[in-house]
């Protein structure tokens, strides 16, 4: 047994050792990696250009490899690039290419292992490669707990014509996390405004911070058939519903919602009253400014801040409204309308 | 222990301070381990968002407007371009308001001939004291530049005139010679966004401009510093904001947010009067108040911490100068955490009195007597035959390998996740660094602190000379 001063000196020779190592790491790899990139400063441009020139052009295979990291990540950057204003037969001899050199291979292994970006790249690029074995691989992908990675692996399903449909969506989108994600929103949002039947639907089952994320995607589509399932949702016994059907109404954009916005300023709940008196300013409903007063001694800031930003975009509007309208009545009836209005 | 020679109540003694000495320095050290591990899970779990356009994307419409508010007392030489810097920020909607804080030099002169001051009356709050305005100038040239023009009454005073006259909800307090990143306000505001109700401050990073090349009041290249105590300082400012502001962040105990740059509700700011006045430290002073205040109503709220938003300070390069301000930072922490002493050990303010206030008492309060006792007892002790000499040696080896691995953990930290100095070169100087500030920097810091707990039991309040290059001439050396 080693007594108490061997022990105190292992541990600082262990602690030495650990920190000596992971400089010497760090250094090396920093050097490495400056070192390929003085050896190839036009690395870059020569994988971009010869790829380019065999999509477009055909010809004979380049010699690009898959195994060096870096010239792999050029690689996948320049083919996604490309993809996107690619059609046709350069698009497919592009991606035959790709596949021929065994990328879409390791992309899917490198979906499993390696450092976080590493597998959010590979997740990304897959959609290069839309066949049953990606597929595959972006659903195992899915059950990641890392939020980061399985809603990666979505986007890339969605962008390969393979992602759910709303109901699906509000089952992932009930997932810790995932309801107040960027990306889940857009993915919500696209797919509402390509089925918002199947959204209003939706709508019926879905429950809590997904329910307000569809809410949402519903108001951007900024069609008048979810007019009438937004107020219904104005109501919800749910704070958050309410709040987001507040702001839903407030992109939708019609007019007829004023009423239910106006009773939504005296909601309980802060979110709710921010919301409207956002959508208020946003919609310009000058007639109810009224109902911003109050708030601009809310105890949120937040609300008051919004309340006082609204009320500040209807006295824009009005005056507006009132000069354009002056000037449109006095050409008619040579009367000047705004001392009717000022009394 | 050995040493039958003296009385048993020396050797008690002698047993009784090496116990304390070590097991402080344990502590000490056991706590920055501790923090290594929370930041580094913090920062894989959370990487910084890269792309400034998704900030743009997520925040945009959402961001609230924000008054930068920064003191300038004799800042002359650097004024225009650190002001220059701060009117080009990305965005949406800010004002920037410059306090002249009685500057002795021609700091208000250099501002009215830049950007072609007017003076203006603007209505504001007095809900805090300050000393006098002299007047309030608008800028003809960028309209989004206030110049509060006062007597002098120190940085705190001048940022107390700065919060009355701001109208934004949210106020950034800053040095004036301190240079933002373009997106560092479009970072540090996501907190604000994502929980606008309980979010009342946030802090960012604060990190060593010396050595990078600026131009046009902006880090255009990132470099080491030259001067070796600057370099010193790169690898301890990475240490402190990197490890500790980011661990304590996560553990909700943050006890302090850089005077040099940050986030907070104006609203809150005077709710509680504002910034002290009789403190050195007003920055750790004000969150510590603000963690009292919230507690003591039993209020939600939430500090937060955000690594990424950068705020690039010059570092003292003479010895002379950086005691000074270490004794001042010391002071300043000494002056909070004995003000505000009923929160220490207090359950009733949860972890910012047992995790922060305890922290501030091992590490400011004990830490530069424990050290100074280690380095100056110990050997005297062994000298006299009290201490075996195997354990003095095997002991000061695992304080300087803990001091290493820490300090190399910041780095690995920096380089994985971060990777902020450009060039393999840079990463090697600061490796070295931060091996060797372990071997006479940090005892020298611990002499600074003491000193500081001297100028503390003394009373002493002033700030002292703090004389800088400015940020011209850190450009001007070759890169």
């Amino acid at each position: 047994m080693p007594g108490p001063l061997s022990l105190i000196w292992m541990t600082a020779l262990v602690l030495m050792l650990l920190a000596v190592g992971t400089l010497a790491a760090l250094i090396v790899a920093r050097v490495r990696r400056e070192h390929e990139e003085r050896a190839d400063p036009n690395r870059r441009d020569r994988i971009s250009k010869s790829l380019l020139q065999f999509a477009m052009a055909g010809g004979e295979q380049p010699a690009l490899a898959v195994s060096n990291a870096v010239e792999r990540k050029i690689l996948i950057e320049t083919a996604l690039d490309a993809a996107q204003i690619m059609r046709g037969p350069a698009k497919e001899r592009l991606v035959q290419f790709l596949r021929d050199i065994g990328l879409d291979e390791r992309l899917r292994r490198q979906t499993r292992r390696g450092s976080l970006r590493d597998r959010l790249a590979a997740l990304e690029a897959l959609r290069l490669f839309p066949d049953a074995r990606t597929i595959a691989t972006l659903r195992r992908a899915e059950h990641s707990r890392d939020l980061r990675v399985w809603l990666a692996a979505l986007r890339t399903r969605t962008e390969v014509d393979a992602g759910p449909d709303m109901f699906g969506l509000m089952e992932l989108a009930a997932r810790p996390g995932a309801s107040k994600s960027q990306i889940m929103h857009e993915l919500v949002a696209a797919r509402a405004h390509v089925n918002l039947l199947e959204a209003l639907r939706a709508l019926n089952s879905a429950r809590g911070l997904p329910r307000a994320l569809l809410i949402r995607a519903i108001g951007e589509t900024g069609q008048r058939e979810a007019l009438a399932p937004l107020q219904v949702a104005l109501h919800n016994p749910d704070p958050e519903t309410r709040a987001a059907a507040a702001g839903a109404l407030g992109a939708l954009g019609f007019a007829a919602v004023a009423d239910g916005l106006a009773r939504a300023t005296r909601d309980v709940d802060w979110r709710v009253r921010l919301k409207a008196a956002e959508a208020i300013g946003r919609l310009g409903l000058w007639k109810h400014a009224n109902c911003l007063e109050p708030l601009l001694d809310d105890r949120v800031w937040w609300v008051r801040f919004r309340a006082e930003e609204a009320l500040q975009k209807l006295s824009d509007i009005s005056v507006q409204d009132l000069n354009s309208v002056a000037e449109t009545l006095s050409r008619r009836t040579h009367v000047d309308p705004t001392r009717a209005v000022q009394r | 222990m050995s040493g039958s020679i003296y009385p048993d109540f020396v050797i008690a003694v002698a047993n009784a301070i090496a116990n304390t000495v070590i097991c402080v320095g344990l502590l000490q050290n056991t706590i920055y381990l501790l923090q290594l591990i929370v930041a580094q899970r913090a920062l894989a779990t959370e990487p910084p968002e890269p792309r400034v356009r998704t900030l743009w994307r997520r925040t945009g419409a959402n961001a609230p407007p924000i008054a930068l508010l920064a003191p300038a007392y004799n800042e002359a030489q650097t004024v225009e371009n650190s002001t220059r810097s701060l009117l080009a920020l990305d965005y949406p909607s800010f004002e920037v308001i410059i306090i002249n804080d009685g500057s002795k030099d021609d700091t208000l002169g250099v501002l009215r001939r830049a950007f072609a001051l007017e003076p203006v009356d603007r209505d504001h709050d007095n809900a805090i004291a300050h000393q006098r305005i002299k007047a309030i100038y608008r800028s003809a040239a960028d309209e989004r530049l206030i110049v509060i023009d006062k007597a002098n009454g120190g940085k705190a005073d001048a940022l107390n005139a700065g919060l009355n006259l701001a109208r934004a909800p949210i106020v950034c307090s800053m040095d004036a010679d301190s240079i933002l990143e373009p997106d560092a306000l479009l970072r540090a505001v996501q907190p604000f966004v994502e929980d606008p109700e309980n979010v009342v401050a946030t802090g960012g990073t604060v990190r060593i401009a010396n050595g990078c090349t600026i131009r046009n009041g902006q880090v255009v290249e990132i470099g080491v510093p030259r001067n070796f105590w600057a370099l010193l300082q790169t690898v301890e400012y990475l240490r402190a904001f990197l490890l500790a502001r980011l661990a304590w962040s996560r553990m909700g105990a943050l006890t302090i947010v850089s005077g040099a740059f940050g986030l907070f509700r104006r609203s809150v700011l005077l709710e509680i009067g504002g910034y002290a006045l009789k403190t050195v430290g007003e920055d750790m002073e004000l969150i510590v108040r603000l963690h009292r205040h919230f507690r003591e109503r039993n209020k939600p709220y939430r500090i937060a911490f955000v690594p990424e938003p950068v705020c690039w300070t010059e570092a003292p390069e003479t010895l002379a100068v950086l005691a000074r301000q270490r004794a001042r930072w010391h002071r300043g922490a000494l002056e909070t955490f004995f003000k505000h002493r009923v929160m220490f050990f207090n359950p009733r303010y949860g972890r910012v009195g047992m995790l922060g206030m305890g922290h501030v008492f091992l590490f400011d309060v004990l830490g530069p007597i424990t050290e100074a006792a280690g380095y100056v007892l110990m050997p005297v002790m062994w000298l006299l035959g009290i201490l075996s000499f195997d354990y003095l040696l095997a002991y000061l080896a695992v304080t300087f390998a803990l001091g290493v691995a820490i300090s190399v953990g910041s780095l690995a930290i920096e380089e994985a996740e971060l990777r902020r100095f450009p060039k393999a070169s840079d990463l090697v100087t600061l490796a070295a660094a931060a091996v060797i500030e372990n071997f006479g920097y940090r005892q020298l810091n611990s002499l600074w602190r003491l000193r500081g707990l001297w100028q503390w039991v003394r009373g002493v309040q002033s700030w002292g000379d703090m004389s800088r290059r400015g940020f011209r001439s850190a450009a001007a050396s070759p890169t």
